[in-house]
């Protein structure tokens, strides 16, 4: 377990008296897509962002490469984050917000241009951020988590706004890193996508671990996972907690 | 990457930032456009009457209000700090550097610059807006060159540690437009109520202190250096507690 890039021993968060995760403890395997599920406040967000030192655990630890966050020399280069689309100053072009993010990480513009070509954004590279479309800041955010080409990914609900085609492409993609043998852990609502592309899942509801195993093992086969037994485990696994 | 690199690539992604966005220019030009108007309305309304003009204490009323456009520097500041949390750039900000000391540092620095910049074109802007009214009006200018350097020197300063305060503002309140309203209202209203009610204490408080800074020429002020002085100390003040309450803080 202690060579595990992602690792959470007995993770904890309270905000006052609500208590969004408790004692989590798991491992992120590398060469791999890990989706990690949950209702809505389920403390999924809440776990990401403790994993990268945005938020503060009140118990337990988060650590990447055997170390939290805030202690990796070289974040960027170590872990790449999506979290939301909703995450880019209106009036900075696509273009602009890589830079800023470059000069952070010691990155040259060169870099920039590559991801932008990468995540096919080359052609509204100029246009002020404000003007793009969901699809298009989904993109963005990705390009900004490869743009120091890490061996870890993390992505919060990377498919949300996408349409079929901007799926499909995000499917390959996040695929295509795993075989590369990075580490893929992204968190999603959409089970039928979780079905047709990570290859380990993770349930946590009402902050707890409710699984954490092989997707086949939730959607009844490995080689051909079903959206529907998918979705019947994952309610079943959740409503328990809930009842 | 060292520390002294990690620090520069900082840096110049703080800078990269401001630069690429268009709303410090527009502050400055709103800054300098209300100096001019401010200053011209107080000669055309005989707010500063000519015979005051005259004089070096007419010279210091005049370029004072390169300084109290200042409120527009502290707005940059604001805006460099709690703009990343309007627009949820700040994760990524803190993604890039995960110690969070160095960020705000980086932050106050770059809002200095910017004040400077700002500094230095306003007071431009009032001597230059004020020459041209004495010429108009015909009146001699009433001032040595120590005079104007010393004003020119008090209100670029001004600028400077108003841009740092408005940092340190955005970055205890977060929320760029109440951080602004509260820096307004106290400036102009609620730390005038207070100087009011306790006189002695009024020349202490920060507003107060920054037009002694600005070389202002009104009584009851404390002398340049010590309005100086003590500006200097409350930006440190705030600085340190927006630090203090940035380490402390979850970004959800």
């Amino acid at each position: 377990m202690e060579s595990l890039p992602i690792r959470l021993d007995d993770l904890g968060k309270r905000f006052g008296t609500f208590s969004a995760v408790e004692g989590l403890t798991l491992g992120i395997q590398s060469g791999r897509v890990t989706a990690l599920l949950g209702p809505n406040g389920a403390g999924k967000t809440t776990t990401l962002r403790m994993m990268l030192g945005l938020i503060r655990p009140t118990m337990g630890r988060a650590l990447i490469n055997g170390r939290p966050y805030a202690e990796l020399s070289a974040p960027r280069r170590t872990v790449g984050v999506v979290l939301g689309s909703d995450c880019f100053h209106p009036s900075r072009s696509g273009r602009n917000h890589l830079r800023v993010v470059a000069r952070a990480a010691h990155l040259s513009d060169t870099r920039v241009d590559e991801v932008l070509e990468l995540v096919e954004l080359t052609q509204a590279a100029r246009r002020r951020v404000g003007d793009y479309s969901l699809g298009m800041r989904q993109r963005l955010g990705l390009a900004t988590a490869l743009l120091a080409d890490p061996q870890i990914l993390i992505a919060d609900e990377p498919a949300n706004g996408l349409d079929p085609e901007g799926i499909a492409w995000l499917r390959g993609f996040l695929r295509g890193l795993a075989d590369e043998g990075r580490t893929v852990l992204m968190s999603s609502h959409l089970l039928g996508e979780v079905a047709r592309t990570a290859d380990h899942v993770v349930v946590i509801s009402d902050g707890r671990l409710r699984f954490d195993g092989p997707l086949g093992d939730l959607a009844g086969s490995a080689t051909n996972p079903d959206p529907a037994v998918l979705e019947a485990a994952f309610l079943r696994l959740t409503t328990e907690v809930a009842g | 990457m060292t520390g002294v690199t990690a620090g520069r690539d900082l840096t110049h992604s703080e800078f990269a930032k401001l630069l690429t966005t268009r709303t410090i220019r527009w502050v400055i030009i709103a800054e300098l456009a209300l100096i001019a108007l401010a200053e011209s309305g107080a000669v055309e309304s005989g707010a500063i009457s000519s015979t005051k003009l005259a004089t070096a204490a007419g010279v210091r009323a005049l370029l004072v209000h390169g300084g109290l456009a200042a409120v527009m520097s502290l707005i940059i500041g604001v805006t460099i700090s709690a703009g990343e949390y309007r627009h949820g750039t700040i994760a990524d900000t803190f993604l890039s550097t995960p110690r969070r000391t160095p960020v705000l540092l980086a932050k106050f620095w770059i809002a200095a610059v910017a004040g400077l910049v700002a500094g230095i074109l306003s007071s431009a802007v009032a001597l230059t807006t004020a020459l041209i009214w004495y010429s108009v009006k015909g009146i001699s200018f009433g001032a040595d060159d120590g005079t104007v350097v010393r004003a020119f020197v008090g209100v670029t300063a001004w600028h400077v540690l108003y841009a740092v305060v408005g940092v340190a503002l955005g970055a205890l309140i977060r929320a760029q437009s109440a951080a602004i309203v509260a820096a307004v209202v106290w400036i102009f209203i609620a730390e005038t109520a207070v100087a009011g009610l306790a006189v002695s204490l009024g020349r202490w408080l920060p507003a107060t202190a920054a037009r002694g800074l600005g070389y202002d020429s009104s009584s009851g002020l404390l002398p340049q250096a010590s309005g100086g002085i003590v500006l200097a100390l409350w930006t440190a003040a705030f600085c340190v507690g927006a630090v203090i309450v940035t380490l402390r803080r979850d970004v959800v």
